[in-house]
């Protein structure tokens, strides 16, 4: 499964160990989840999904996601251009 | 028991997971390679106790067991209780986690339990063999069943996860 956990705890400035108290798990554990060497339960991504107020299937997907560079400038021009 | 012991038991427990999940202090032991080492150390010192046993050497028994107690205490803080604390007190992953090191512990010792049990049938057969156990060599077995069943889950999460 894959995830976008290390890129929303980035754009929220949250420390691994700030996540893992406001999920209520080891701090190793968002590691593990961060790598998808472990796959959350449908309780814990639920409380994930809450803690960052996004619908679970924004942050997991059995797919893997569009690199966020691709979905920002998709169909621009060139770089640095307008849509 | 009375509730507030219950409650204040919970809580004492509580605490003391906490504390174990959040400890640096014995990060240095907490490399895989240090971890390794560790497990290969209480392996030997189970092993030891086993032979001592056997060989009816009480004062260099007495000497190994605190040893070996020794070298389990700090296996079971570096590997943060993980193998031992009730499920309340760790997350699901770690449940998840230790789940799989029982089941390997529980096939390890299993087959160590058959063994011995097998070598003790044959070696009381008077008719396959002249050979008959002593006290000294059940309390060997004794030694490597009870050590094992410590230690194991707690040397199986040293070895294998990646981090703790």
């Amino acid at each position: 499964m894959h995830n976008r956990l290390v890129v929303l705890r980035a754009e929220r400035a949250l420390s691994r160990q700030d996540l893992a108290d406001a999920l209520g798990v080891h701090y190793q554990t968002v590691g593990y989840l961060e790598r998808g060497e472990y796959n959350p339960t449908l309780a814990l991504a639920l409380r994930i999904s809450a803690f960052f107020e996004l619908p679970v299937e924004a942050i997991f997907s059995l797919q893997p996601f569009t690199p966020m560079s691709a979905a920002l400038y998709a169909g621009r021009d060139e770089p640095g251009g307008s849509r | 028991m009375s509730r507030a012991d219950h409650d204040a038991r919970t809580r004492k427990i509580a605490d003391d997971a906490e504390r174990l999940q959040r400890d640096t202090r014995l990060d240095a032991w907490r490399t895989p390679a240090r971890r390794r080492g560790l497990v290969l150390a209480t392996l030997a010192a189970l092993a030891g106790i086993s032979v001592l046993a056997w060989l009816d050497r009480s004062v260099a028994l007495l000497v190994a067991i605190a040893l070996g107690v020794g070298l389990y205490v700090l296996l079971r803080r570096v590997v943060r209780g993980m193998a031992d604390l009730p499920d309340a007190f760790v997350d699901e992953r770690v449940r998840t986690m230790r789940n799989e090191r029982y089941r390997y512990a529980y096939q390890v010792l299993s087959g160590v339990v058959m063994l011995l049990l097998l070598a003790g049938y044959l070696a009381t057969d008077a008719s396959r063999m002249t050979w008959q156990p002593e006290a000294r060599h059940v309390h060997a077995a004794f030694w490597m069943v009870l050590g094992l069943s410590l230690a194991l889950p707690s040397m199986l999460v040293a070895w294998g996860e990646r981090e703790l």
